[in-house]
């Protein structure tokens, strides 16, 4: 299946929900005499515990970066450092740049929070009728479509332009009611962005660059992995597996960009968050209304599950996470793509922004290293190992994986055949939402083709097939013979049901 | 102006400083409460007030201020029966987390599975309502209150007449306070049990808590003693007023009870289920109800009030809010001349029931608030001083607008139309018809069994109201004339325009 394999564990904009430290109160909330003290050591611990090559930390309090290093190296075997300058891919952390902008063309007039989606993007369609009708700014950014976290493979590593994107994913069954829940909605930001472009009239990528990344000084943040510098101080994803670290390549994300695409360094986002701490003021310029920044910051579907006495609401806003923690109010949001995992946080009362940018994955080094960070600033100490705990529920969750592989393949009916001969499984099959795709005879066996894909499929059991794909998801190609005994159908898991082309 | 008709929930957001983690003394039952409840009630003017305090499974405390009636020398007690108003509707959410246990129903499921016919004003909304929908005010609809409230129709005729209601909001878009949709729930659970809700209260939560002293209509109190009698504030003076009866919205707020009875149900909240080793609720149900599901925005009075509440959320029949880093779950109570007050601290075991015989007033939220300071070591803050100041300024603010009102009013014109011309019934789907007639040589407006007032020329075609019954106060209704001179509709602000039948 698609993103379950660990190869593509975090391979995907993730929005990773944070369990929360429960764990007995801390007792008094002392002011520490120096925060920060030991802060180094313990970032070098977490960084080798998770085997990663590069992590870089800011700290922002009261309107100040007052804490911004690099650890590690930008790329494994190689001897140079990660800096506060260096360039890191920020996931999903593009989304509130997506929400912040939209704020900013709500100041301006140019949109209502409330706008339909379809009074931006005419030929927009989603499945139900109802909700294409009903779709609007504040729908699209905080993941309450009832589309669920799916159709990631619609632009993951795919040729398809956003326009193609926003086009095909009409196609997508919704796997919950309108409004009823959280479904983590990539697509649904895309529109957004599109949204975001046509209202500023200047595009998605150029308000971004324009309205934010000018006025905060963030000079060397881009918008795609083609706007790196070949030369510059800018570090290479890895993936994490087994024990095993390997340099993997950028993933460019162009065609979802409102979604996941800026790439930038701590010193950069630390402006960013000042900006955000600020209430939309950055050193003395005000670029965005408070009343609307504010927006983006109210729960606008609840979340669920945090549950402790220590936090007791979890809501997603538009583009940020928002809870409470001992009291406090918190907007945070995390980011995953391929060997790059990132974290975003602010504590508006205590004046507190955290930035925690890394090469690697799958980890959860961030976690780890923010509510350290956090127990520093509230209680003077940090309340618990979070390392340990961190490490400690990897290590059952990859077991757990384990085990249910290791059940897979117990039920595998090894010694089954094919129905039919392998040749006459070849042919084009599609899907309204992803197009065509081929099966083709390749030496002895046959060969999965999807745009510019190739994979082998290898037998599993009866007309079920293992296709790996050159992403490292791998998923189960199962063909549904007729009555005719020809192909009738091939149920593709993670994508859909595709039917003959004839 | 008088709303007698709101079953409201009291938004009621609460705050003060964020205070250290603490452990809790233990305070001896009743200590400094008893002199603060006395002054609170003198300075909000309120004839008698019943508070019981729940800690740990114990009620330790349970005392009566004042008197049932003002000019009467009968005190409440503990055992005094009030109207508990809006805090009925965790008892219609409690019978159908018994159903949700037996597996005879499923949050999830949709309310026409249970009531075939019943339908919304949009076809996707009927189509996609589910039992939390009903249960959590985000159905998009307004209140609509006057369809029930003195309006003599039935249970059934207010739910057929839901249908033209017309959504406010976009469906699940945000919170919107909706009775009716908790009649729709109890009649849910009455079509799973083939049993009246009244009954299925009584006897699957009344009588396994020993709750004795309560009933679910107005009609059984007349055989039983030691009753309060409502108040409203009349002509700035605490009047007795009849008890209303509401019958047929019974499931969002009928229930009538003593503070002695509602510590049992109290208990039963906080012991997850469990009363006195029986399992009436599967702990997992409660959590669901008591767990926060529909964010609501805190107004701007609210954050002004209570800058430490950060997030408000609804639960199922509870609203949830996060408390000085605590999470409270609470529910107002408002009916005529009745106010009440249901606060859980379920991390600390505690509970507080308070009910007033005085309506328009937040004494007890704050006599709340102040149980719950009191025992969780918060600090020492004067919840009644603050509401009260609130409570006035919002009085001055609607005499304010009264004023206005009274100084935009054109003097010296005429009705368009001799007086003879206005009578007619004028008539709506949802609220019905008004009669309006003419009485020697003045108009005389007829609006169900209840609502019969006197016509008086305001200006142009608009007319004062003056309803007999003053708990109804004063109303401007404007007629409206087609082109042949004929009145066509007679516009009744906050309710509808009804249209001229004859």
């Amino acid at each position: 299946m698609f993103g379950t394999r660990h190869s593509a564990l975090g391979a995907r904009l993730g929005l990773v929900v944070a369990a929360l430290a429960a764990g007995p109160l801390a007792g008094q909330f002392k002011p520490a005499s120096d925060p920060l003290a030991g802060l180094d050591q313990y970032i070098e611990q977490v960084r080798l515990g998770w085997r990663l090559p590069g992590v870089a930390v800011g700290i922002v309090r009261n309107d100040s970066l007052i804490y911004a290093r690099g650890f590690g190296v930008k790329v494994l075997g190689q001897g140079d450092s990660i800096t506060p300058r260096t360039l890191f891919a920020i996931g999903s952390n593009t989304k509130s740049f997506t929400s912040t902008a939209a704020a900013m063309m709500v100041d301006d007039g140019k949109l209502t929070w409330n706008d339909r989606a379809t009074k931006w993007l005419p030929g927009f369609q989603l499945y139900d009728q109802y909700v294409t009708r009903e779709l609007t700014l504040r729908d699209v950014m905080s993941h309450r479509a009832g589309l669920g976290r799916r159709g990631d493979a619609l632009w993951y590593g795919t040729d398809y332009s956003r326009a193609d994107i926003l086009e095909r994913i009409r196609y997508l069954k919704p796997n919950a009611g309108f409004r009823t829940e959280m479904g983590y909605q990539n697509i649904m930001f895309l529109a957004a962005g599109e949204i975001v472009g046509r209202a500023s009239g200047a595009g998605y990528d150029e308000t971004i660059r324009k309205r934010i990344f000018a006025p905060l000084g963030m000079t060397t943040s881009n918008l795609s992995p083609k706007d790196l510098p070949s030369q510059g101080d800018v570090s290479m994803p890895h993936s994490i597996s087994q024990g095993i670290v390997k340099r993997i390549p950028w993933r460019n994300l162009d065609n979802v960009a409102p979604a996941g695409s800026i790439n930038s360094n701590i010193v950069e986002m630390a402006q960013y968050l000042r900006m955000h701490l600020g209430n939309g003021t950055y050193q003395g310029a005000r670029l965005v209304s408070a009343a609307n920044l504010n927006v983006t910051k109210t729960p606008h579907i609840n979340t669920g599950g945090v549950g402790d006495s220590l936090s007791h609401f979890a809501g997603y806003g538009l583009g940020w996470v928002v809870q409470d923690y001992r009291g406090r109010r918190i907007a945070w949001h995390n980011g995953g793509i391929d060997g790059m995992l990132s974290e975003m946080w602010t504590i508006p009362e205590a004046g507190l922004g955290i930035v925690v940018l890394t090469n690697g994955s799958p980890h959860s080094a961030g976690p780890a290293i923010v509510w350290n960070i956090i127990d520093r600033f509230l209680l003077g100490q940090p309340s618990k190992d979070y390392l340990a705990e961190g490490l400690k529920r990897f290590e059952a969750a990859t077991a757990a994986q384990e085990a249910r592989e290791k059940q897979t393949e117990a039920e595998r009916a090894k010694d089954s055949k094919p129905s039919l001969a392998l040749g006459q499984y070849a042919g084009a099959y599609v899907d309204g939402m992803y197009g065509e795709i081929t099966v083709a005879t390749s030496g002895d066996g046959l060969e999965f083709r999807w745009q510019s894909s190739r994979a082998p499929l290898v037998h599993w059991q009866y007309n079920s097939f293992r296709a790996a794909l050159p992403n490292g998801a791998e998923t189960f190609v199962t063909f549904q013979v007729g009555r005719d005994g020809r192909v009738a159908r091939v149920d593709i898991d993670g994508l859909g049901s595709f039917t003959p082309r004839r | 102006m008088l709303a007698p008709w709101r079953l409201g929930a009291v938004a009621l957001a609460v705050a003060s400083t964020f205070a250290a983690a603490q452990k809790p003394p233990a305070r001896p039952s009743g200590v400094g409460l008893d002199g603060y409840v006395a002054k609170a009630l003198a300075d909000w003017e309120a004839p008698g007030l019943a508070i019981a305090v729940v800690r740990n499974d114990s009620v330790i405390f349970a005392k009566g201020f004042g008197v049932r009636e003002i000019g009467k020398p009968d005190p409440v007690t503990p055992n005094t029966v009030f109207a508990i108003g809006s805090t009925s509707k965790a008892f219609t959410v409690g019978l159908l987390g018994m159903l949700v246990d037996e597996k005879r129903i499923a949050w999830d499921d949709r309310v026409t599975k249970y009531l075939p016919s019943f339908e919304l004003f949009d076809s996707y909304a009927t189509r996609d309502l589910t039992i939390r929908d009903l249960l959590t005010h985000r159905s998009g609809l307004p209140r609509g209150d006057r369809v029930w409230s003195n309006s003599g129709y039935s249970r059934a005729e207010v739910l057929r007449r839901v249908r033209f209601l017309e959504p406010s909001w976009p469906f699940r878009s945000r919170y919107g306070y909706q009775n009716i949709m908790f009649l729709a729930a109890g009649t849910v659970a009455e079509s799973v049990e083939s049993k009246s809700w009244d009954d299925l209260v009584s006897e699957r939560i009344f009588r396994p808590l020993g709750m004795r002293r309560s009933v679910t209509s107005t009609i059984l109190l007349p055989s039983m003693t030691d009753v309060a009698t409502p108040h409203e504030k009349l002509g700035g003076k605490t009047t007795a007023v009849e008890w209303q009866n509401i019958d047929n919205i019974g499931p969002a707020g009928s229930i009538n009870s003593s503070v002695t009875d509602m510590a049992q149900w109290i208990r039963l909240q906080l012991g997850q289920g469990t009363y006195q080793g029986k399992k009436l609720l599967e702990p997992t149900t409660v959590k669901e109800m008591h767990t926060a599901q529909m964010h609501q925005r805190l107004s701007e009075e609210d954050e002004k009030n209570y800058p430490e509440t950060h997030l408000l959320s609804n639960g199922l029949g509870w609203a949830i809010r996060d408390y000085r880093g605590m999470k409270v779950v609470s529910h107002g109570g408002s009916i005529r001349g009745m106010r009440a007050q249901v606060v859980l601290v379920p991390e600390r075991k505690l509970g507080v029931v308070v009910l007033t015989n005085v309506a328009e007033s937040s004494l007890p939220t704050a006599v709340g608030y102040k149980v719950v300071d009191l025992y969780t070591a918060g600090p020492a803050k004067d919840w009644s001083g603050l509401l009260l100041a609130s409570t006035k300024a919002a009085r001055d603010k609607a005499a304010g607008e009264r004023r206005k009102v009274e100084a935009a009013r054109v003097m010296g014109t005429k009705p368009t139309l001799e007086l003879s011309r206005y009578p007619g019934v004028y008539a709506d789907s949802m609220y019905g018809d008004i009669k309006i007639t003419a009485e020697g040589d003045r108009l005389v407006a007829t609006f169900g069994p209840q609502y019969t007032g006197d016509l008086a020329h305001w200006n142009y075609d608009t007319f004062e109201v003056t309803w007999r019954n003053p708990i109804f106060g004063k109303t401007l209704v404007t007629f409206q004339l087609d082109a042949n001179g004929r009145t066509k509709s007679l516009e009744y602000p906050d309710v509808a325009t009804f249209g001229r039948r004859n």
